[in-house]
């Protein structure tokens, strides 16, 4: 919107702003309404501390989303996850990472639009399936996850709720907790069973290591066919991860890892290193 | 890959925006001033958050037009606000900052309506390269250099 007035006071020119502002708030209202009629809700998928997920249809192209809600409140504008999701997302252009298609604001809250994919990888795992295709899973996580780290990005909530599979591919979703790289950060973050040491005992200065410590219990978790420490507590949890202290040994004695090259179980141990536990209980 | 985002970064928009305002350099050095020492007074902010907000100012600017030097202020707090958001663990309240910075010159709507215009004209694009992490990454590979430069001038 361009104004341009010539010899007048400052004071006029205030009221005039002012005025303008709320006529543009009133065109917005109604902009977001005719917007409104463009998704119809299909029914509840899931639900989080940030908000509510609906499958819906787009009316238009008769295509299937995901629209993710957030709750508003009054008193402090838009809500710092919704934040740093949407301008994480919209910098993040890879095929295994989910697409934002648009952000609209449907009654004065603000809804994301994402792509629908109904398979979950603990759902993924239930059935049986090829070594090939497991590998294929594995490889395209990897890259997904180096591709975030390299543009100074921490996911904070890796676990197998939040990957999704299509045809055989990974795609990584839910960023609504992850954020850029900065010196302190809330300890709170991440599933119990997928939690690193350093998080456990409440460390706030911590890094990317946090992340590759849930993809190697993802990795362990595809081949095994369960968990590796399904902890009910956080002092469980860390009485579960001491056991693994002697490292190759462990999985020497472990008959689960029996079948498993000693390659993949390399994999394993470099992902769940175990640096910083052993300065803790030296 | 990188070179041509690298080339990308550099074309970004980047014009003279007072042409399209209704205030001069003065006024907006002034309003720069004023945030840098409202942000340092916060001890809870760290320095990114103070480069966010500058930064976060400018592409503002760039893509908006007829702004008078009277609205500055507003603009301004909520740069600070939304970059305190995007960045630190514990964010200010909105009290704190329409009380302690802006000195209740403005009500709470008119705030949050101009931080809800301030997202949709950037399309809740936050994410910025601001000079602070080319500083950090330069000073991290200097690390090595700098700390042999002052043992080599003690021993002198």
């Amino acid at each position: 919107m361009q104004i341009v007035i010539i010899n007048s006071n400052a004071t006029e020119l205030y009221v005039i702003h002012k005025i303008l502002y709320q006529i543009k708030d009133i065109i917005y209202y109604y902009m977001s309404a005719s917007e409104n009629v463009r998704y119809i809700k299909i029914q509840k998928i899931g639900e989080g501390a940030y908000g509510i997920i609906y499958k819906a249809q787009d009316v238009q192209t008769e295509e299937i989303v995901a629209l993710k809600k957030f709750k508003l409140s009054d008193n402090e504008g838009v809500p710092s996850c919704a934040l740093r999701e949407i301008s994480i997302l919209n910098q993040l252009n890879h095929p295994n990472i989910i697409k934002l298609i648009s952000q609209i604001i449907i009654n004065k809250k603000l809804h994301l639009v994402m792509n629908y994919y109904d398979m979950d990888l603990t759902e993924y795992l239930k059935f049986n399936h090829e070594e090939f295709h497991l590998k294929n899973i594995i490889y395209k996580i990897l890259l997904a996850v180096e591709f975030i780290h390299n543009r100074k990005i921490i996911h904070r909530d890796l676990q197998p709720n939040n990957i999704l599979i299509t045809n055989n591919e990974p795609v990584l979703i839910d960023f609504g907790l992850s954020r850029v790289l900065s010196p302190n950060m809330t300890p709170g973050v991440t599933q119990l069973w997928y939690r690193a040491p350093e998080l456990l005992s409440n460390c706030n200065t911590y890094d990317y290591a946090i992340d590759m410590w849930s993809l190697g219990c993802i990795i362990a978790e595809i081949a095994l066919n369960k968990p590796l420490f399904m902890g009910s507590s956080e002092i469980h949890q860390l009485l579960l991860i001491k056991n693994i202290i002697n490292g190759n040994e462990w999985f020497l004695h472990n008959s689960q890892f029996a079948k498993l090259n000693n390659l993949f179980i390399d994999l394993i141990n470099v992902c769940i290193s175990l640096e910083f536990l052993e300065i803790i209980i030296s | 890959i990188q070179e041509k985002e690298y080339k990308e970064d550099i074309n970004y928009k980047r014009i003279n925006h007072l042409d399209f305002h209704n205030f001069n350099q003065d006024q907006l050095q002034q309003l720069i001033d004023w945030m840098i020492t409202n942000v340092k007074r916060y001890q809870k902010m760290s320095y990114q958050t103070l480069f966010h907000c500058v930064e976060l100012l400018d592409t503002f600017l760039c893509n908006t037009k007829g702004f008078i030097a009277d609205d500055l202020q507003l603009i301004g707090s909520c740069c600070i606000y939304l970059s305190s958001k995007f960045h630190d663990i514990y964010p200010i309240c909105v009290e704190d900052i329409i009380i302690d910075i802006c000195q209740e010159n403005y009500t709470i709507h008119e705030f949050l309506s101009m931080e809800y215009t301030i997202c949709r004209k950037l399309q809740y694009n936050m994410y910025f390269q601001t000079p602070f992490e080319y500083f950090e990454k330069i000073f991290f590979h200097l690390k090595p250099f700098l700390s042999q430069f002052y043992q080599d001038c003690e021993i002198k």
